[in-house]
């Protein structure tokens, strides 16, 4: 590998010093003079024809200034991609807790709750579906205003048809069959949703939005609002986290302060206290998977047959797109002859389900590397070497999909990395033999995520360059900066190509005025597009610098040699970056340019459920070590070995803050987390009932990146932020059980499921539901 | 704009004097957490607070004597976490201390002052079954004059807001018989809690016969000092009974109490094993 | 109601609403926005404020309780010049910030367990920033900042 100037090293994140300031601005953190403050009316009923809707008492509260319902949207508000299914205000009826069905802005807050309160509704209650099982029976109530497949409650279809499983699962001499179920999972960004929207003299709209994907928000806006392009402006201010979960349910109220802001003339804002936002907003849908599997009489996997249903819940959402990368690695990172996989998802009254990072493969490598786990453990093999055996390895071999591996892959390299960081030989024969209460166990889980959109939809990003004035270089892009740290993985890219020092670069806020469209910021997408934008970009740009520099020189641009920021030319006398930029200048030249990148094509046939679902895929494994009490069911978590292949680490600590985090939602995912449904009400709706793992649930983690250069990727580098929360379920999953030799089939493994393999009822209160979302 | 003032108070003596005007309605703010939360909510309904955070007398730890027992006082208006760092009471209750430090985090801890813990009642932490089991003793001043109540008497049959000062809580001196709060198991769930307390004596050791004490919490089923499991467990250690027979004693009691619904299952059986456990760490299975 | 107190080293007398929570005197009234609203209900500690050197979550309690005391806020921990603190400083340097609302919450309960010890272990560290939800770091880079820290203002001890 080469080796680089500012890749890979210790580097300062470029939005970092404001925020351990505390000088960072939050949407909650801008307050404007003359700005109003809203109230969202929200559905307590998980599924209601709306009867009657009178806002007009609201407007008689003193401050209330104006109020808005679906009546205020072009088409009713409608909209939804890939189906178009969901309102920015709820149309006719509601269906699930948490449905906003009319907004109020006020001049102060108690006046908009107040204002709120004063609405008129009668909601005629429907019969509910919160059991994913039972969302296709015939008598099930329809959620959607009209089936989009023309087939009551089913959202989409996936498949993959690679050869034909059955006959060789039926010749197999080892076979494996079992469900594993999945439970919704809720975000917790610490900063709730917010934007802010500030109208323009000229009808204009200027928002301030803590989403993921200012382009889409823009446009969702033009449309429901009826406004030309150069009419709204999105701009992204620091967000406190998202994960995948600010997006649907801020196009929502983007839309309301717009509206509301256009109506009144006056800033308006929404902020989301805490509980509003775990009432309404979306989650990782929860799955049933049924895994089959056959393995010769060597223990080497012959075929797979997946069954998948996704809990879409009460709008589509991002689920299509969800259970299709869940269909795209439902057999894991495995070789076979032959693999069928068929997905479904439903619409129930169960909030709604959306992007959630690992966006399906989430739930489909828990399923699948619990049941690698279940077979190895029924032919008597070690887990790992049962792995070791059947992984895919080379450049050229078959993936589950059928399509064939381009590039190197660095799994088995991982898995032997955690094999020996975690002590695992000694330790699996150790807790084989244990006996007592307490009792020890260490599992293992691996991983392939195919990197970008692939099927998913064009996968394109722009980036642009600018010389300031003061010689700095302002850097922007479509793709957004969350907290996953895309901003400075570009400013390396740019300082590394540019041979610039990385002080020099600035990268402005998404903004969609400034910046290009570039697609969703979903799917751990940014380093690779945004990176390669940039690589693209910087090249582009140097020629310019060169350019001015030969100019200068009186040479030839390819006769120029760099030494640092020096440029040199044929008679060997130094020249500062500054003396380029001031001739450029003089030169006339554009010292601001544009650079597109966009991935090579290649095809997935929805229909026949063939072809290549990604360009490349990232690897890894994890391995888990936990300590649990038989009796009580109290689980620690007390080691992680972690190690992906991540093609070249741009971002050092990033890469590393990524690897943590993502372990920490896994954890979480594993353990604690589980948002339930008692008939479409939610029964966890504080962070007392929600819990998320604190820095005492998070073992010492021990990681590495595995860096298998990547052709097509900037400087060989691949994506990392969703694959790392992958593995840890699974691997706690298989921990556990060799620690208690039960499998329980069920994510997550809260202290109940363990201790008595009870399910606790755990009742959602409708009167506290009311009380969060601030109704009488 | 409110009506709602807040005076602040140097000493027991003013703060009873002006809890007696009966023309206002006051409230004792002390760590101020539920205070606020009551604000937030909209339920505080007083005309104005008495701040006893500045009153001195309520934050002394000391022992005293009463009908010639020793108790330390240790003052209502102390934060958890001082409690939780004062040396002697370090010494004195090792086990008090270390549920204090794991009944909430550093922040709240900080925040949380015994007067006010004791007043709101809220199950959640296991403070309340190592109070149940160390026989606490709550000491309440009002201008009739002063009241002990124990605190068992004070969790079943005091009423929330009982009218009054909570001026200190009294633990009776252990170091005679070295109590100590053996083991606190605690299982925190999503929204709940589930804590068992053993006591026993650290001096005499072999004749747990008097000296095993339990109290548990689970958070809609309110605190309980298992008197009679004590009692049972006290004479079957002393004849070297099989342990599993008194815990199951206690399953049915609990079963007796809670009923057989899929939670009370569930509970009960947490909670019995968190008792067993404790016991078996003292005195060993009794299997052996 | 007037009350009176030092805010960040400056001692200020500020008419305040006896209702009104520290945290929203704090954002509503000084434009200090440093300490955010995580929850309001004292879950997730990104509130977080030091009073007479301790810890405590600015959203529990009420502004006057503040009277005759030492606040410090996150505006409070950096020069005046704006230059991070060391603490601030270790942050960044061990990546210990991602999306970053969580972080003024942190460093103040960093600074919080530093008061106390400069010895703290790795577990008392956790134990000491566990009211602090971060949903990005899984606390690792978090933990290793504080430590550092410590050791650093250790040995700046010793030399002297
Ligand atoms: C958001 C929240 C989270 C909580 N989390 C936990 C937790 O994690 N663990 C846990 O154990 N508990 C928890 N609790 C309960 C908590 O223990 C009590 O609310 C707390 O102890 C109150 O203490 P304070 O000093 O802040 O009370 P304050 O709010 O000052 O007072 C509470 C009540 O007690 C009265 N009072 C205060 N002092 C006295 C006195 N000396 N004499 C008579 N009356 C008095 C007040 O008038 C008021 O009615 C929580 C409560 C809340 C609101
Ligand atoms: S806002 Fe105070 S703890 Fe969450
Ligand atoms: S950095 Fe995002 S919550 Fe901590």
């Amino acid at each position: 590998m080469s080796e680089f100037t500012y890749l890979d090293k210790p580097a300062q994140r470029v939005d970092g010093l404001d925020k351990v300031l505390g000088t960072a601005k939050f949407v909650g953190d801008i307050k404007l003079a003359g700005m109003l403050y809203t109230a969202i009316l929200r559905s307590p009923l998980p599924h209601a024809n709306i009867l009657h809707l009178d806002v007009s008492p609201a407007l008689k509260v003193p401050g209330v200034v104006a109020v808005i319902t679906a009546e205020d949207f072009v088409d009713h508000g409608n909209f939804g991609w890939p189906v178009k299914d969901a309102y920015v205000l709820a149309w006719k009826k509601v269906r699930h807790v948490g449905d906003p069905i009319a907004a109020v802005a006020a001049e102060t807050e108690a006046a908009a709750l107040e204002g709120m309160q004063a609405i008129q509704f009668e909601l005629e209650k429907l019969p509910v579906v919160s059991d994913m099982q039972h969302a296709l029976d015939a008598d099930a109530p329809l959620v959607p205003l009209e089936a989009p497949l023309g087939q009551g409650n089913l959202v989409n279809t996936h498949l993959v048809r690679n050869g034909n499983p059955d006959p060789i699962i039926a010749a197999c001499v080892n076979k494996f069959e079992k469900t594993y179920h999945f439970s919704h999972q809720e975000h917790a960004y610490i900063e709730t949703e917010g934007t802010l929207a500030i109208p323009g003299p000229d009808g204009s709209l200027t928002i301030y939005s803590n989403d993921q994907s200012p382009f889409i928000t823009r446009d969702n806006v033009m449309m429901v609002l009826g406004l030309p392009q150069e009419k709204v402006r999105i701009i992204q201010p620091a967000v406190g986290g998202s994960f995948g979960g600010k997006d649907d349910i801020n196009y929502q109220h983007t839309a309301m302060v717009g509206a509301l802001a256009l109506k009144t003339k006056k800033p308006v804002r929404i902020l989301l206290s805490r509980k509003e936002s775990l009432i309404a907003s979306y989650k990782r849908e929860a799955m049933d998977i049924t895994i089959r599997l056959g393995a010769d009489e060597n223990g080497y996997l012959q075929a797979a047959k997946v069954d998948l249903l996704a809990d879409s819940g009460a709008y589509a959402s991002m689920t299509p797109l969800a259970s299709w990368r869940a269909t795209m690695h439902a057999a894991g990172c495995y070789r076979y002859q032959a693999v069928h996989v068929d997905a479904k998802s439903v619409y129930t009254n169960n909030s709604y389900s959306g992007a959630f990072r690992g966006f399906g493969n989430t739930e489909a490598a828990a399923a699948i590397e619990q049941a690698i786990d279940d077979f190895a453990n029924q032919l008597g093999e070690d887990p790992i070497d049962f792995r070791l055996k059947n992984i895919v390895r080379n450049n050229g071999e078959k993936l589950m999909t059928g399509n064939l591996l381009q590039q190197e892959v660095g799994l088995a390299e991982c898995i032997e990395w955690v094999r020996e960081r975690s002590g695992w030989d000694e330790k699996r024969a150790k807790y084989n033999n244990q006996s007592g209460d307490i009792r020890r166990g260490i599992g293992i889980a691996c991983y392939m995520h195919g990197s970008s959109l692939g099927g998913e939809g064009a996968d394109y990003a722009t980036t642009t360059l600018r010389i300031e004035a003061d010689n700095t270089i302002l850097v922007t892009s479509g793709l957004t900066d969350y907290g996953q740290g895309s901003r400075t993985v570009f400013a390396l890219v740019a300082a590394e190509t540019l041979g610039l020092n990385y002080d020099r670069f600035k990268v402005g806020c998404t903004d969609t005025t400034t910046s290009v469209e570039s697609g969703p910021t979903v799917a751990s997408r940014s380093t690779m597009l945004g990176g390669n934008a940039t690589k693209v970009t910087s090249q582009k740009l140097l020629q310019v610098l060169n350019f001015a520099a030969a100019d200068l020189l009186n040479c030839e641009p390819a006769q120029i040699v760099r030494d640092g920021e020096l440029f040199i030319g044929p008679d060997e006398e130094p020249v500062p970056f500054e003396k380029i930029v001031e001739h450029a200048r003089e030169m006339n030249l554009t010292l601001y340019v544009e650079g597109k990148w966009e991935m090579p094509k290649f095809e997935w046939d929805f229909e026949k459920g063939e072809g290549t679902p990604y360009i490349c895929y990232t690897f890894g494994a994890q391995i888990a070590e936990v300590e649990t009490d038989l009796i009580t069911g109290e689980t620690k978590v007390i080691g992680i070995w972690a190690a992906h292949d991540s093609g070249t680490v741009i971002f050092k600590q990033g890469a590393d803050g990524q690897m943590y985090g993502g372990i920490g939602q896994g954890l979480g995912y594993a353990m604690m987390e589980e948002m339930k449904y008692d008939q479409g009400f939610p029964a966890n709706i504080n962070f007392r009932q929600y819990l998320i793992p604190t820095a005492l649930d998070m073992p010492e983690m021990d990681i590495k990146f595995v860096q298998v250069s990547f052709e097509t990727g900037p400087y060989g580098a691949k994506n990392m932020a969703e694959p790392t929360m992958i593995a840890i379920a699974p691997a706690i999953a298989n921990a556990l059980y060799q620690a208690t030799h039960q499998r329980h089939n069920v994510i997550p493994l809260t202290v109940e499921r363990l201790a008595t393999g009870i399910e606790p009822v755990r009742k959602a209160s409708p009167s506290r539901i009311r009380k969060g979302l601030g109704l009488k | 704009m409110s009506n709602l003032s807040v005076l602040r108070v140097k000493s027991v003596q003013e703060t009873l004097n002006l809890l007696a005007e009966t023309d206002v309605t006051s409230k004792l703010l002390s760590g101020g957490v539920s205070i606020t939360l009551q604000i937030r909510n909209g339920n505080l309904t007083c005309d104005r607070l008495i701040d006893i955070s500045g009153v001195e007398e309520l934050k002394s730890i000391q022992p005293v004597q009463i009908n010639g027992k020793t108790f330390y006082q240790i003052g209502a208006g102390l934060s958890l976490s001082h409690v939780a760092k004062n040396s002697e009471l370090k010494s004195k209750f090792p086990g008090l201390v270390s549920v204090i430090k794991t009944s909430s985090d550093p922040a709240r801890l900080n925040a949380f002052t015994l007067g006010g813990l004791l007043t709101v009642k809220r199950n959640t932490g296991n403070l309340f079954p190592a109070l149940a089991v160390l026989e606490a003793v709550i000491q309440v001043q009002n201008t009739d004059g002063e009241k002990l109540i124990p605190i068992m008497e004070w969790l079943t049959q005091v009423k929330k807001e009982s009218s009054g000062l909570i001026t200190a809580i009294l633990l009776p001196d252990q170091s005679q018989t070295g109590w100590l709060v053996k083991e606190v198991k605690r299982r925190q769930m999503p929204g709940e809690l589930i804590a068992g307390v053993v006591l026993c004596s650290v001096k005499d050791q072999n004749d747990v016969q008097s000296d095993l004490r339990l109290a548990s919490v689970v958070d809609q089923f309110g605190v309980q000092r298992w008197t009679a499991i004590e009692e049972k467990i006290n004479q079957a250690v002393a004849a070297n009974d099989s342990f599993h027979s008194i815990m199951n004693d206690f399953d049915v009691q609990l079963q007796l109490r809670w009923g057989d619904g899929l939670d009370a299952q569930y509970r009960r059986q947490v909670l019995t094993a968190l008792i067993t456990r404790g016991l078996q760490e003292m005195i060993g299975s009794g299997e052996e | 109601m007037k009350i009176n107190f030092n805010l960040n080293g400056s001692d200020v007398e500020l008419e305040i609403s006896p209702e009104q929570t520290l945290l929203s005197l704090l954002r509503d009234k000084l434009g200090l926005f440093g300490a955010k609203q995580g929850c309001d209900v004292g879950e997730c500690g990104t509130c977080s404020v030091l009073i007479n050197d301790e810890l405590r979550k600015s959203c529990l309690m009420l502004a006057v309780q503040v009277e005759g005391c030492r606040v410090v806020t996150i505006e409070g921990v950096s020069s005046p010049q704006g230059e991070p603190n060391d603490l601030q400083q270790a942050f960044l340097d061990h990546g210990s910030v991602q999306c970053g609302f969580c972080t003024p919450g942190m460093v103040l309960a960093g600074e919080a367990i530093l008061k106390e010890t400069l010895t703290p272990t790795r577990t008392q560290i956790r134990e000491g920033i566990a009211g602090n939800l971060c949903r990005c770091t899984g606390y690792q880079q978090i933990v290793d900042a504080i430590e550092d820290t410590a050791q650093q203002r250790r040995t700046a001890v010793e030399e002297k």
